[in-house]
């Protein structure tokens, strides 16, 4: 063989090599359309060098228009890879410039078929063979084509896209390393490219008397994609080494979590937004009572969730994942043997992307006994709050009825002393006038100590605002909700869905509720467990609302003294809560009366009117 | 009732006083008011009967205070308590100590005049008493020591023979001394003898 033939041959099996890696590599990795233009230009590679080994040793004119016009295909090819690697790689400003070139490419493909023999001549009229490296090759001469011209622009416009990206690739900069590759690439390019249209222009156009050698000018180009080949090697190995140190530094961070999380005797877990999936410990699926080793969805952590808190958490989870917030729940379990625990869940979302799936991750700690810590203190604290309200109030009452009893004394000791005066013969006129100014005046000292009392007592005038009955008594439902629990005791609820707001006083009428309430749950503490039940109703009148706090208590006997001051029906009562309701619902323009019988139970009525008695 | 009688009034509101003054004064006591414990402490016993009827509540010193300070005087005065609420141990205690009673004002006319007229009443039996023991005591301190010796034996029940040989004198002797004795103390009989001198709390001679 001779040793044009063998470099020609080298040529092609080395682009073949290539084209077969970057083959490979393509269909590893579909999304990488780089290695799909290098499998193009290594494949247009080969065939020029094909049809070039047959130009250099055609025998006659017609063989070697022959092989021109086939060497136009793998060309017109390898100038498409081209004009894509340089988008791909380098990026160029200008992308018309890159459309043009293919497009002239094109456009001389067809002319290479339609006009004359082939792109080059319109007719060839002769062949030579001279010596080239001990080797006779076929160098012809003929008309040039003038459609040679679109092939060579097109050329010329691949030589600016390249430039154009070299420059472009350069501005920006990213990093010394890139900047470096994209000038080698482009410069590479550049040059090999350069010096192929500078032989074309002075073959063809019958400048110089010398073969068409192109093949060797694009060795160039091979060895630039054995060089991206090797540097994608060396970046594979490098991204190992990196997803290996990564590794291990995960491994680490890892260990120290789950010694956090352990410490704190906290269980970890996230929750999948699109499939409900749940990663958990061991100590979260403890913490739930659920079964180790089984796949887990959000809804089989909710079933262990007690029923009235179940509504709540899940809420409290979609806004998490709606907001990319914050996640905080206490909520209660209740294990297989129906014990109740308290648990705090706490995490945050977060989101692939911006409008991707959530995540929700964070940790769930045990907090039963912080819990009961707390109501303690929380329930001592009622309680003494309660004895001193009631000393208070047993102090007043004391007072009131110490600084009462003065001049209520007075007045009868002196009008008894004006009688005793009255029987005499005759009466001493003098002494009853005197005795009858100091019975008013003692009357006056009476009023003015009942009148600094309502003084103490009153609240003045009601602060009214817009207020929805519902949510006062949720308000006063959540305020004892740990004492209704406490004392075994149900709290039904039958709320009107269309009641309108009153104007009144968003304390005070708390203070109704509560206060009767409060009744209710003493009413029904006789009553044995489960079978203690309140009920309260609202409903819509003509003017207002109405309301209605229902037990199922011991009843009462006289249900109209129940609301006068001091009585009570309570041993060591103060019997001032109801007396408080009425003055409240007075002073809102409401009516309060109540209906009961012994052994029977009792339910209580208010009446508001919506202007909260403003008018 | 005496016209000596007076019943002192203490309560620490002024009005009160004259409330009460007015009622008893209407029913023909005699009353003197008081508002400060201090005053009423300072004054003089008087000869005839007295009571006092006492608020329970006042400052400085209260009722109770007052009761046991005039115990401590010896002014054994009879103690009528008014209070403004029914307070039981208070009460009792007051009674224990010797209360004549205990009332909750607002007091009644009819109470009140009751109580005070039941406390005059036992105040001048009490002084009646004591008069008639201060005159007793008066003529025993008459009698001559002889005398005196004689008595002291009489009360023992012994025959005029018997103590003349005790005191060693003659039998009529005896009877000279024991008829001017008798006459001294004002006692006709041997029996009404001994109940004077067991109301003197004489001891019989061994």
């Amino acid at each position: 063989m001779s040793s044009i033939a063998i470099l020609y041959v080298m040529m092609a099996v080395l682009s073949a090599m290539i084209a077969g890696i970057y083959l490979a590599a393509w269909l590893l990795q579909r999304e990488d359309w780089s290695s799909l233009v290098f499998v193009l230009l290594a494949v247009s590679l080969v065939g020029i060098a094909g049809t070039e080994l047959s130009m250099l040793r055609a025998q006659t004119p017609e063989d070697y228009a022959i092989a021109l016009r086939w060497l136009h295909v793998p060309v017109w090819s390898g100038l498409l890879a081209l004009v894509g690697l340089v988008y791909l790689r380098l990026r160029p400003r200008f992308l018309w410039v890159g459309w043009l070139a293919a497009g002239l490419g094109t456009v001389a493909l067809i002319a290479n078929f339609v006009s004359g023999p082939n792109l080059n001549y319109v007719a060839l009229t002769g062949i030579d063979h001279i010596t080239l490296l001990g080797e006779p090759v076929a160098v012809v001469t003929g008309v040039p084509n003038p459609w040679m011209l679109t092939g060579q622009a097109s050329l010329v416009m691949l030589l600016v896209f390249i430039l154009d990206g070299g420059v472009s690739a350069w501005r920006r900069g990213e990093g010394a390393r890139a900047r470096a590759l994209a000038l080698a690439l482009g410069i590479g390019l550049f040059v090999v490219m350069a010096v192929s249209a500078v032989q074309v222009v002075l073959v063809f156009w019958g400048f110089a008397r010398f073969p068409v050698m192109l093949t060797p000018l694009l060795l160039g180009i091979a060895a630039v994609m054995a060089f991206e080949l090797s540097l994608g090697l060396v970046r594979a190995e490098r991204a190992e080494r990196e997803v290996r140190r990564k590794d291990a530094a995960l491994a680490l961070s890892e260990h120290r979590l789950s010694l956090a999380a352990e410490v704190a005797d906290a269980g970890l877990w996230s929750l999948d937004e699109q499939s409900g999936a749940v990663w958990a410990t061991e100590k979260t699926r403890d913490l739930f009572g659920l079964a180790v080793g089984k796949d887990l969805r959000l809804a089989d952590f909710l079933e262990r969730v007690h029923r009235r808190d179940r509504a709540r958490l899940e809420r409290a989870i979609e806004a998490a994942l709606r907001s990319d917030g914050r996640f905080r729940s206490e909520y209660r379990v209740v294990d297989p043997d129906d014990r109740v625990h308290w648990l705090v869940g706490l995490g945050g979302s977060v989101s692939e992307g911006a409008a991707g799936p959530k995540t929700l991750m964070g940790v769930t700690v045990d907090i039963t006994e912080r819990r009961a810590m707390l109501d303690k203190i929380r329930r001592q604290r009622a309680r003494l709050e309660r004895v001193s309200r009631a000393e208070t109030l047993a102090e007043l009452s004391a007072s009131l009825a110490h600084e009462l009893n003065q001049p209520l004394a007075m007045i009868l000791t002196n009008a008894e002393a004006a009688q005793a005066l009255l029987a005499q013969a005759p009466p001493n006129l003098a002494e009853l006038r005197e005795i009858l100014a100091d019975i008013v005046s003692a009357d006056r000292r009476a009023t003015a100590v009942i009148r600094h009392v309502r003084a103490l007592l009153d609240r003045g005038e009601p602060q009214r605002e817009e207020l929805l009955l519902d949510d006062a008594i949720q308000r006063v439902l959540s305020l004892v909700a740990n004492e209704i629990d406490d004392r075994g005791m149900t709290v039904d609820l039958s709320l009107a869905s269309d009641l309108p707001s009153v104007q009144a006083d968003r304390i005070l009428i708390e203070q109704v509720l509560l206060n009767l309430l409060d009744n209710a749950c003493e009413a029904v503490a006789g009553n044995p467990p489960g079978k203690r039940r309140v009920l309260i109703i609202t409903g819509v009148q003509a003017d207002g609302v109405l309301f209605e706090v229902t037990d199922n208590g011991r009843g009462l006997s006289d249900s109209e003294r129940i609301f006068e001051p001091f009585y009570s029906t309570k041993p060591g009562g103060l019997g001032m809560g109801l007396a408080i309701v009425r003055s409240i619902v007075r002073s809102h323009g409401g009516r309060v009366w109540a209906e009961s019988a012994p052994g029977d139970g009792t339910t209580v009525y208010v009446s508001l009117p919506r202007d909260g008695g403003a008018s | 009732m005496t016209d000596e009688a007076v019943v002192y009034v203490l309560d620490d509101e002024p009005e009160m006083v004259k409330a009460l003054t007015r009622l008893l004064c209407a029913h023909g006591f005699q009353v003197r008011g008081f508002t400060r414990s201090r005053a009423l402490l300072a004054l003089e016993p008087g000869q005839g009967p007295a009571c006092l009827v006492l608020d329970v509540n006042m400052p400085e010193i209260d009722g109770l205070g007052v009761q046991e300070r005039l115990r401590q005087s010896g002014a054994d005065l009879p103690i009528v308590f008014l209070t403004g609420h029914g307070d039981i141990p208070m009460s009792v205690r007051a009674m224990k100590a010797g209360a004549e009673d205990f009332l909750t004002k607002p007091v009644n006319a009819a109470d009140l005049l009751r109580a005070v007229r039941a406390a005059l009443h036992r105040d001048s039996d009490r002084r009646a008493k004591r008069d008639a023991l201060a005159a007793l005591q008066e003529r025993l301190a008459c009698l001559t020591p002889r005398e005196r010796e004689v008595l002291d034996h009489v009360i023992t029940g012994k025959m005029n023979k018997q103590i003349a040989a005790d005191l060693g004198t003659g039998e009529q002797n005896i009877k000279v001394h024991r008829g001017r004795l008798m006459r001294k103390m004002g006692v006709r009989s041997v029996a009404e003898l001994v109940r004077v001198a067991e109301r003197l709390g004489l001891a019989p001679a061994t």
